[in-house]
């Protein structure tokens, strides 16, 4: 929009002006115009407050603000001005013309009074518009930089009491001076004063009358007109200050607007031409006519309308007027040669702009495009009639500024679908369109790098029209040749656009630089597209922004632009060819010129390619790329990479298996195919290297020129066998060729042929030893080429694809390789041909067992190995084992060390044991035995290898018991109190003691089971007393019998053995219970002959003995004399001290008879014991009698008694059973 | 005499969608002038170009139809116009293969009788027409047991052939030069 004055396109806000905070430096009045001068006496407030309001009235200041209804709404209402005490007002009216200063030779008419007009009117001689003009765009400027709607005067407000009457009178006269002067001056600028307190208020309580004082004074109203700020207020209180300041006389600057509005209509309405100051004097200068004056109303009733925001108001007049500009008598009128074309032309382009803006504010974003498209036709069809026609430069150049002017409007309203999120390209139409009308696509309204680029196609048609110039129309016009300026006038439309000889000057001369035009505003569309994420667009572009700077040869501005875009553009990646073809010979030509020839290499490799247009006159060798460039650089050294490049030359790497061992003969291929343009020269590479990850040394193969040309080396397709050789060898005599890597490993080289003509495919077929175990992969092949003028690398990597390689085997052999990455391998290490073995390896192992396994080395390997053994028990707490050599134990024991055992060296098919001990072990577990056993060959000591075995060894506890613990009668008398018995020894030592305390027998039957995988014998049980609880001593004793062979238990088996436990009272007089704990350790073996014996002990419950309490325990007794009788003695035991009395009560019972008491009460001294006998004649024989129901309670605390049987005895629930044996015969 | 619009070019851009690959590439470019003898519009490098350069928009739209659900249709209306002339117009079949054919709005220069019944402009939806007309035929050329598609838009790697059916060519052709706006069937 940079044709149009600033003033006819920019938005109209209402505007302020703000005095009195601060200096006067504030103060920019235009003197040219001066009118009116405002000035004041006051001192201007300088506190840090006034500091404070202007930094708030400048950011409300509303000048920059988009031009939409959202942003105008916010508190930015304004343009604010701030100046100093002064202030100039423009003139309202011009000057009479006979002022001296003004001096006006045609006749002064001093009898008539002029009538005088404003300076800016058609009819003020002396104005631009004089006599015909329309519009002069100083009117909006007057009304938007010069006249302001409200002048704000800021004061000081005093608070000394002696200073404040003298100030306040100061006040007032200048504020009535102010008054008065706006009022002299015509304008209806609205006088605002605002206080700003100097300290407290409270030490001035008059400053309320004071105020009402002033106001009343001044004639100020105190709603609208009188603000005042307070002292010590903060900066949140002064902005809400200047917020409320702003708030207040936004509504009243609206009417100061629609004041101005009423008076232009008025004038519209009055439909007469007000006789001018003096009619125009020389020749034959005609008058604006009425119509003419209309558009002047209908622009200036348009920017009011503006100035209040109503832009429906705005749009009204801006239509009228422009239908009336357009129409017959305004622009039909006026001859094409006159200036005042020109300038009513760009009226109806500001009338459009405006029109355009007010409708994309009410968001008719379709409505305007139209109005843009409308504007153009009408122009154009003007033009075609009046003008100078359409198919000038000119019209060109006033499309693409047609185009520009609509991207800015669309950039500076910041319609928020363009520019949130940057998503939209384009927006819908309104809602106001019916649904299903026919639209230009172009009337969805695009975003404005789409405007730009229209701007661009008409800029480049600009140029192709003023290259059409004839040269007799270029030369520069001299003072003499007026009347080819007055021709050139005549036939080339200049309208905001420079005459032919500047458009396209003659060489020499300074003209238009067209191709800078369009490169500018394509890079305006560029940043747009960019913003919006349109990179292929971008891309696009950006090869025409490199083409036009080509064509201003700025050859390094275009290698700039076209390098990163042919590293970058989408096109490769996504296989336009064309396009990428458009940019390589764009990059190779400026790159040429700059002298890059980095960039020349790069551009050639990917030109051999055979998706592009062969050129036929181009040489397409390499080798002779950079012929005529003259170097700005060293020599050139480019690397390129498969991915950024549309290389000719592809490489697949495939290795004939998937997997091999190590010391095995490896085959893999190489690959190399070219897709070059057929008439293009062989490209000879120089070496190619090919890289791997993993356990593989690189290989390099290098070019070797062969003698025999005609040996087939043309053909589309050759195989050829390499043989490779360590670079170790040769790492001395060949510095130049071998490139050893830079961690200094060797490599394997081979030679070749690597001259590779278009369109053939070239395998090399190599084969290595695999010499280290592990995955390989071919990583990359890296072509090189080195010639004297440039070094090219070309790296490809070798990637995964869904084609399956080939493996070549012979001319036209070949095989596909289904197999998803044949580019690598697996390397095996050399399989181990030791073996371990255990043998005489038993079942199941048990618990408490000295386990030896017996672990035989077997040496399957063809030439002697040095072996040593690595073996380890892993389990929780797994037990230190140990290794010996079973052979050859004398020397075996020293170095008897699990972790690094030496066997030493086993010849070819021999073997050797190993015996492992483990130590018994006391928990049931599992364990794992690993085995490793390290090896090397004598043949050969470097390659260590190795070779595991494991196995699982689980232990478990061979028996397990239960056990029963009942009491018994005690044989011996009881010690009696009646009985005197010396002690002696009392000095004795501790560990005889004799024991006097009461003697209790009981027992401990033990049954076990075996949960032994095979038979075992046990040869003893035994009963080991660990320990014993309350001062007894206690003997035990196995009643069961072990015959001497031991007892042999099978597998689940149960078995039972029976303890006598002897228990004695160290003291008779000890009363506390004690208990026992004791063990059950057997004793047993394995079947096998001479196995050794183990003891697994079972720990047993704590046995619970002596006790205090009385107890009865029954016994039974076969009589010897009656065979069928039975004994039944009930013996009562009484360890306590009392006399306790016992009830005794037995039942009679059906299966038996019995003779004895069968009431009775018995009385038992302290520590005694008595026997009730009763006689029984069972019933039955060979049987359980009973139960026998015999009830013993005590008679103190009427508690019963529970008997407890001893051997021949059992107990049901309802009492003892007693065995009867079966009568004999 | 009057300017309709008309069929400056079709477009069918291929798209692997089995795999990450980046190949967008060109299956078949149409190219027509607007009156027979005349010259078309622009160069074919710039057909290619303006292809190439609805991919951005097919991008955007795509990501926004995944966040609103939208553009199931596979019709995308129109996608940009390039300038006062040219707008292009977009669909995407299910496979992600996408049809565009740029319109020429003053493309072909009708007579006063037929330009009566003509208006500058396009409703919207009205290239939907050509994009089913475009999907059959190239549903057909999908029948096809010797086409293939992964040599087209090839899964990994680059490049990839361009369609040289000739039936799909004569259809796009045909398609083409009948298309005119307000047309019911092609």
């Amino acid at each position: 929009m940079d044709g149009y004055a600033s003033a006819y396109v920019t938005h109209n806000v209402p505007y302020l002006v703000v005095s009195g905070l601060g200096g006067a430096e504030r103060n920019h009045a235009d003197i040219k115009v001066a009118g009116a001068r405002i000035t004041s006496d006051m001192p201007p407030v300088d506190s840090e407050d006034a500091e404070v309001l202007i930094r708030n009235f400048e950011d409300s200041d509303a000048s920059a603000i988009s031009w939409n209804s959202r942003t105008s709404g916010g508190r930015k209402k304004f343009r604010v001005k701030i100046v100093g005490r002064e202030y100039v007002l423009p003139r309202r009216s011009a000057r009479p013309p006979d002022t001296p200063r003004l001096p006006d030779p045609h006749g002064p008419n001093q009898v008539n009074r002029p009538i005088l007009h404003s300076t800016l009117s058609p009819l003020t001689p002396g104005s631009s518009l004089f006599p015909d003009g329309i519009f002069d765009p100083k009117w909006i400027e007057k009304h938007q930089d010069f006249v302001p709607s409200a002048y704000i005067s800021f004061y000081k407000f005093t608070s000394d009491p002696k200073l404040a009457t003298l100030q306040d009178n100061q006040l007032k006269t200048d504020i009535n001076n102010i008054k008065r002067i706006l009022g002299q001056s015509g304008y209806k600028t609205r006088l605002i004063v605002a206080l700003v307190s100097e300290s407290s208020i409270l030490k001035s309580p008059g400053a309320e009358d004071r105020l009402i004082n002033i106001r009343k004074a001044t004639g100020l109203d105190s709603k609208t007109s009188l603000f005042f700020l307070p002292p010590q207020s903060s900066a949140v209180e002064i902005q809400a200050f200047v917020d409320a300041i702003i708030s207040t006389i936004y509504p009243l600057c609206i009417e100061y607007y629609r004041d101005l509005s009423k008076h232009s209509r008025r004038k519209r309405n009055r439909g007469i031409i007000p006789p001018p100051t003096s009619p125009p004097t020389s020749g034959t200068l005609q008058t604006l006519s009425s119509q003419g004056w209309n558009v002047r109303y209908d622009l200036k009733l348009g920017v009011l309308a503006e100035f209040r925001q109503e832009m429906d108001a705005a749009v009204r007049s801006y239509e009228s007027g422009y239908e009336l500009l357009l129409g017959p008598d305004v622009l039909e009128a006026i001859a094409s040669w006159n200036p005042r074309w020109n300038e009513a032309r760009l009226l109806s382009d500001v009338f459009a702009i405006r029109i355009i803006r007010c409708l994309l504010w009410n968001g008719s974003s379709t409505a305007a495009v139209r109005r843009w498209f409308s504007h153009r036709e009408r122009i154009r069809d003007f033009v075609d009639r009046r003008g100078k026609g359409s198919s000038t430069y000119g019209w060109e150049a006033w499309e693409a500024r047609w185009a520009t002017v609509m991207a800015e409007i669309v950039k500076k309203v910041a319609i928020p679908d363009f520019t949130l999120g940057h998503t939209q390209f384009y927006l819908h139409p309104e809602k106001t369109l019916p649904i299903g009308e026919r639209l230009e696509p172009l009337e969805y309204l695009h975003h404005p790098g789409y405007w730009f680029y229209l701007a661009t196609e008409h800029l480049v048609r600009r140029r192709t029209r003023a290259l059409a110039i004839p040269e007799e129309d270029r030369s520069v016009p001299g003072p003499s040749s007026a009347s080819q300026t007055a021709n050139n006038a005549y036939s080339y439309d200049t309208y905001l656009c420079p005459p032919p000889h500047e458009e396209y000057p003659l060489p020499g001369n300074k003209g238009v630089d067209h191709s800078l035009l369009i490169f500018q505003t394509l890079e305006k569309a560029i940043a747009e597209f960019d913003k919006r994420k349109q990179s292929r667009l971008v891309h696009e572009l950006s090869i025409q922004l490199a083409n036009e700077s080509m064509k201003r040869e700025d050859w390094s501005t275009a290698l700039h632009i076209l390098r990163p875009l042919w590293q970058k553009m989408s096109f490769r990646t996504e296989g336009w060819w064309d396009a990428v073809e458009e940019v390589a010979w764009a990059l190779r030509k400026a790159a040429a010129q700059v002298g890059d020839g980095g960039a020349v290499i790069s551009v050639d490799w990917e030109l051999l390619h055979r998706s592009f247009t062969p050129r036929p006159e181009w040489h397409y060798d390499l080798t002779k790329s950079l012929e005529g460039i003259e170097y700005t650089l060293a020599k050139p050294v480019v690397v390129l990479h498969d991915q950024e490049i549309h290389s000719f030359l592809s490489a697949t790497f495939a290795f004939e298996k998937a997997e091999g061992k190590v010391g095995e003969l490896c085959h893999y291929q190489l690959a190399v195919r070219s897709k070059a343009l057929p008439m293009s020269a062989p490209v000879t590479i120089s070496g190619i290297r090919v890289e791997f990850e993993g356990s593989m040394k690189p290989l390099e193969l290098q070019h070797k020129k062969i003698i025999d040309e005609n040996a087939g080396d043309r053909n589309d397709f050759d195989l050829s066998r390499v043989s490779l050789s360590d670079a170790f060898s040769e790492k001395r005599d060949s510095q130049s060729g071998t490139r050893l890597s830079q961690s200094g490993r060797s490599s394997f080289i081979g030679e070749g042929n690597l001259a590779i003509w278009p369109g053939q495919t070239k395998v090399f077929w190599f084969s290595s030893l695999l010499r280290e175990a592990g995955d390989a992969t071919a990583l990359s092949a890296t072509f090189s080429l080195n010639s004297e003028l440039f070094d090219l690398d070309y790296v490809q990597r070798f990637e995964t694809t869904t084609h399956p390689d080939v493996w070549w085997s012979g001319d036209f052999a070949k095989k596909r390789l289904l197999r998803p990455r044949p580019s690598s391998i697996t390397i095996l290490p050399k399989p181990p041909k030791v073996e371990l073995r255990l043998v005489e390896l038993q079942d199941q192992y048990y618990a408490n067992e000295n386990i030896t396994l017996h672990l035989e080395v077997v040496n399957g390997e063809d030439a002697d190995s040095s072996i040593s053994l690595d073996v380890r028990l892993l389990g929780d707490v797994a037990p230190p084992i140990s290794l010996t050599m079973a052979a050859a134990r004398d020397y075996g024991d020293k170095d008897s060390s699990p972790l690094g055992f030496a066997v030493g060296k086993i010849a070819s098919a021999e073997s050797s044991i190993v015996e492992i001990h483990i130590p018994p072990i006391d928990l049931p577990s599992t364990y794992d035995l690993m085995m490793k056993a390290s090896y090397h060959l004598v043949s050969d000591m470097e390659t260590p290898i190795y070779h595991t075995a494991s196995v699982q060894l689980s232990i478990i506890n061979p028996f397990e018991a239960n056990y029963d613990f009942a009491p018994r009668v005690h044989p011996d008398q009881w010690p009696s109190y009646f009985n005197h018995e010396e002690i002696f020894n009392v000095g004795a030592t501790s560990g005889n003691v004799k024991a006097h305390g009461l003697a209790q027998k009981w027992c401990l039957t033990s049954r076990y089971f075996s949960f032994a995988a095979d038979d075992l014998i046990i040869e003893d049980l035994d009963i080991e007393v660990l320990n014993t609880n309350g001062a007894i001593t206690c003997t035990t004793k196995r009643i069961s019998d072990i015959p001497i062979s031991g007892i042999r238990v099978s597998p689940k088996s149960l078995e039972e053995a029976e303890f006598d436990v002897f228990t004695q009272k160290l003291s008779l007089d000890d009363r506390t219970t004690a208990t026992l704990d004791v063990s059950l350790a057997i004793k047993w073996r394995r079947e096998k002959g001479d196995s050794a014996l183990n003891t697994t002990i079972l720990a047993v419950p704590r046995l619970l003995v002596s006790s205090s309490e009385p107890r009865v325990l029954a016994s039974v007794s076969y009589s010897a004399t009656v065979p069928s009788m039975v004994h039944f003695d009930v013996i009562l035991e009484n360890p306590s001290n009392h006399f306790l009395t016992f009830g005794l009560n037995m039942e009679p019972s059906e299966k038996f008879a019995f003779s004895g008491s069968k009431q009775a009460t018995l009385q038992l001294v302290p520590l005694s014991r008595r026997t009730i006998r009763f006689r029984l004649i069972p019933f039955v024989r060979g049987d359980w009698i009973g139960p026998i129901r015999c009830l013993i309670r005590d008679k103190y605390f009427q508690k019963v008694l529970k008997i407890a049987p001893t051997e021949g005895m059992k107990v049901d629930k309802e009492g003892i059973l007693v065995w009867v044996p079966p009568e004999e015969e | 005499m009057t300017a309709v619009p008309s069929i400056a070019c079709l477009g069918v851009i291929g798209k692997n969608v089995y795999t990450s690959s980046t190949i967008k590439n060109p299956l078949h470019i149409s190219i027509f002038p607007s009156q027979p003898g005349n010259k078309p519009v622009r160069t074919p490098l710039q057909f290619s170009l303006i292809l190439s350069s609805t991919l951005d928009i097919f991008e955007a739209r795509s990501k926004a139809n995944v966040s609103t659900g939208g553009g199931l249709s596979g019709d995308f209306g129109l996608l940009h116009a390039i300038d006062e002339r040219l707008a292009a117009y977009g669909f995407e079949t299910n496979t992600g293969v996408r049809f565009v054919a740029v319109v020429d709005m003053r493309g072909r220069i009708v007579g006063d009788e037929a330009a009566r019944s003509q208006v500058t402009g396009l409703r919207e939806g009205e290239m939907k027409l050509v994009f089913r007309a475009m999907q059959t035929a190239y549903v057909r050329l999908l029948q096809n047991p010797f086409y293939d598609p992964d040599e087209h838009s090839p899964p990994a790697g680059k490049g990839g052939k361009k369609i040289t059916s000739r039936k799909f060519t004569e259809d796009m052709k045909r398609l083409g030069e009948t298309w005119a706006p307000g047309l019911a069937t092609l």
